[in-house]
């Protein structure tokens, strides 16, 4: 499994703006992905937002995203199917000889469209999101949350836990390697793997806690709680201004294709 | 000492379990023939922070959903946002909310089975919202939900129960 969703130095254009153009950027994104459930405008914002990364010079992280995105869109598109009927029926994936629920679950035409809307939408905020958090570092993202007067408990917390997934992650798989190095053994198949849980979810769990008690004191003798720690502040540059004109002329040119189709 | 040392382990705890349920969800076995209702670790965790946290425990649950929500991959297999809360295994994670109030209140209790009654309680109430939720939205009988939703999930929530309650046991 790959991490996800890490800092990465570098010293393109999305690691020289403002946080907050960025927040804007990714929010504007967001909202049009939202908006549009058009297949080409989707797609379009799909380039656009890559274009972007590749301009920041992020396209290697996200391209790695690619086959993770594959799975995920094959997912929703089943999901959907599943769950969502329109249009015209292709086939039933339950043939109607089984008793109690045969003849379910039919595919649908409306299904697997809105399934691959679906996914692209993902993908596009996915890739959003992901240049915002792979190219800003926590400190910065924390001082952006404080200038806009969040709560710096909420701030935090969202931030630590998201900065735990991937440390949590490498440490569970290198407790698991740890253990197989000692001769461990869980055995092949599903039971196996269960089995070979078990001697990694303790220490996983005894590590996590140790270190959120270390970080627990180091906030507090820090005073980040009490808004005594200087985090500094962070001003815009010209590079800002560029940023955000993209994302509004992105915006502009998504709105005037939904009205020349509508 | 500056503020309340409780009050920021509590802040980072939160965020540890929030993370620890993420991972959880990500080592899913998905059991054959039944692709619609995977089984994953994340309710392991929710009950160990349910142990660790007591009253708190609703935090990382709510943070965790929060987090979804916001479309970082955390839900299970990586997939993300509000259209997993809306699909057909949207009531498994929506019920981690109750699910962790449920199993804290029991948890801070030091009567004599009030840690198995926790735990039972914590799992009910994820089932009840999740079949609930899966029979709602894919328009399935309530029956054929609890056939599809619950049954084949009985003995691993009794394994992950047990084992939550051991390792409760040997967290200090």
């Amino acid at each position: 499994m790959q991490e996800i969703m890490q800092y990465i130095p570098g010293n393109g254009i999305f690691h020289r703006v403002h946080p907050l153009t960025k927040l804007l950027f990714t929010v504007i994104i967001v909202i049009l992905a939202v908006l549009t459930s058009d297949l080409l405008l989707l797609a379009f914002l799909l380039v656009a937002v890559f274009l972007a990364a590749w301009a920041g010079g992020l396209g290697r992280g996200l391209t790695e995203q690619i086959p993770l995105l594959l799975v995920l869109g094959v997912m929703l598109v089943l999901f959907t199917v599943l769950t969502m009927h329109g249009g015209e029926v292709l086939f039933t994936l339950i043939p109607a000889g089984i008793p109690l629920i045969g003849g379910g679950l039919p595919v649908t035409t409306g299904a697997l469209l809105f399934g691959t809307i679906l996914s692209l939408r993902f993908a596009v905020m996915l890739f959003a999101f992901q240049l915002l958090v792979v190219s800003t570092k926590p400190g910065e993202l924390v001082t952006t949350l404080r200038q806009l007067k969040m709560p710096i408990d909420y701030t935090l917390m969202f931030l630590i836990a998201l900065r735990f997934i991937p440390t949590l992650q490498r440490e569970g798989i290198r407790i698991s390697e740890a253990q197989l190095a000692r001769g461990y053994a869980p055995g092949d198949g599903m039971m196996g793997k269960v089995r070979g849980l078990k001697p990694v979810i303790l220490p996983l769990i005894l590590n996590a806690l140790g270190k959120a008690d270390t970080l627990g004191l180091t906030i507090d003798m820090r005073g980040y709680r009490r808004g005594r720690a200087d985090t500094g502040t962070l001003s815009f540059g010209a590079l800002d201004g560029v940023v955000i004109l993209a994302a509004l002329a992105l915006a502009a040119i998504v709105a005037a294709t939904n009205i020349i189709l509508v | 000492m500056y503020g309340n040392i409780e009050y920021a382990r509590v802040l980072t705890k939160t965020a540890a379990f929030t993370a620890l349920i993420a991972i959880g969800g990500w080592i899913s076995i998905t059991i054959p023939f039944l692709p619609l209702v995977p089984f994953t670790l994340q309710t392991l965790f929710l009950l160990l922070a349910a142990i660790v946290m007591k009253r708190y425990a609703v935090l990382p649950a709510a943070l965790y959903l929060l987090l979804g929500i916001c479309n970082f991959p955390v839900f299970h297999n990586g997939t993300a946002g509000i259209g997993v809360l809306l699909g057909p295994t949207g009531g498994y994670i929506i019920g981690f909310i109750p699910a962790a109030i449920i199993a804290g209140f029991f948890f801070e209790k030091s009567w004599k089975y009030s840690g198995i009654t926790g735990v039972v309680a914590a799992t009910i109430a994820i089932y009840t919202i999740g079949i609930a939720w899966l029979s709602v939205s894919t328009g399935m009988p309530v029956f054929a939900a609890i056939m599809i939703g619950a049954i084949p999930f009985i003995p691993g929530d009794i394994l992950k129960s047990t084992a939550a309650l051991m390792i409760g046991k040997r967290i200090p």
